[in-house]
């Protein structure tokens, strides 16, 4: 539960911002996610539920389209920021969870690697107590997991962590109008 | 008239000459009559607290709050296929924020094309990797694709599209 930007009390709607799309562990992943989701008082919505885009022209516009759909109609973001192809997350979940943020949106993610972005194995080689990856990019060791702007983000260390950071935060905004804190089920 | 204002995204700000070069690239948006909006200083450090690490995060995004346009460079970076996720995340901040969205990279064959592993096409469809897992079907995620205008080349080609763009009455 959370009260809407119309004052109305009722379960937010989750953008689950991922890219287990390209994953064969997707549904699995998915129904865990929306399961966990159901249980903190959210609604998980998966991007690639709903109308189902019909291949032909210009189908790759219409799937675009139909992401952002599910973003305008979403209160909140969960965004999976694991390592993808490398290093970095995935851009497309970057790109989601970033037009909530500008929206000033409540946005979460996780990460589940642990690590802080200067312990990350990334290749490094050490000039006077500074790091630079192979290509001579710094590495930021400044507290967090992730480059600089990513600290727009509230980030946990998995799934179920990150639902019960934002159940906490939706929490706190229920009991200050007088309302009851969600009862979560257990898991 | 006031100058058209520019944010620019990029892993150029992790090079060690990142403030010569940012001085570089606002000589270039002057030569094509943009104003190219500044960094905190404190953001060049290499190390710093945490508080002070969000704290620039939140400066940052009152400067994307501020332009007008928003170019990513989204080169690969520390993976295949992948901008640096501070391109992506700021487009994508940017899109929330209805802002004219540029993205530029040298290599803008699509990302199967760019692949330089084993890739297979499957079912007819599209390609796969080695591990089965799909490519985006564009030379970048979908989401930026479609999000934003991508310009083959390095900034200056991307200034000229912005520079064209203007040109034709989009502001």
């Amino acid at each position: 539960m959370f009260i809407d930007l119309e004052g109305r009390l009722r379960k937010p709607l989750v953008y689950l911002a991922d890219f287990e799309m390209f994953l064969p562990t997707c549904e699995e992943t998915v129904k865990y996610w929306k399961e966990t989701c159901d249980r903190y008082g959210f609604i998980g919505i998966f991007p690639g539920e709903g109308e189902k885009v019909e291949p032909g022209e210009d189908f790759f516009r219409r799937v675009f389209e139909h992401d952002c759909n599910w973003m305008y109609k979403c209160d909140v973001c969960f965004a999976q920021l694991d390592d993808w192809r490398g290093h970095e997350p995935d851009s497309g979940t970057l790109f989601e969870i970033g037009y909530f943020i500008g929206k000033d949106l409540p946005s979460y993610g996780f990460y589940t690697g642990g690590k802080k972005l200067i312990e990350r194995d990334i290749p490094k080689k050490e000039e006077d107590g500074v790091f630079y990856d192979d290509k001579g990019y710094l590495i930021e060791d400044k507290g967090s997991s992730f480059d600089n702007m990513l600290n727009l983000i509230k980030i946990a260390d998995s799934f179920e962590d990150m639902c019960r950071m934002a159940r906490k935060d939706f929490d706190k905004l229920l009991i200050a109008a007088g309302h009851e804190p969600y009862p979560v089920k257990e898991g | 008239m006031e100058k058209i204002k520019l944010y620019l995204s990029g892993p150029d700000r992790l090079k060690k000459n990142a403030e010569e070069l940012f001085k570089k690239k606002k000589e270039l948006c002057e030569k094509y009559g943009f104003e190219l909006l500044e960094y905190p200083k404190d953001l060049y450090k290499a190390k710093d607290s945490l508080e002070n690490n969000e704290r620039i995060a939140k400066q940052r995004l009152e400067l994307i709050r501020e332009c007008d346009v928003l170019i990513a460079d989204t080169i690969d970076f520390r993976s295949f296929l992948e901008p640096y996720s501070e391109s992506a995340f700021e487009l994508g901040i940017g899109f929330g924020l209805f802002k004219k969205l540029y993205c530029y990279m040298p290599d803008t064959r699509l990302c199967h094309e760019r692949y330089s592993g084993t890739k297979t096409l499957k079912d007819g469809k599209g390609y796969v990797d080695e591990n089965g897992i799909g490519f985006e079907p564009g030379p970048v995620n979908l989401m930026l694709e479609y999000g934003a205008k991508l310009v083959k080349g390095d900034l200056e080609d991307a200034l000229k599209t912005v520079a064209a763009d203007f040109g034709k009455g989009w502001k």
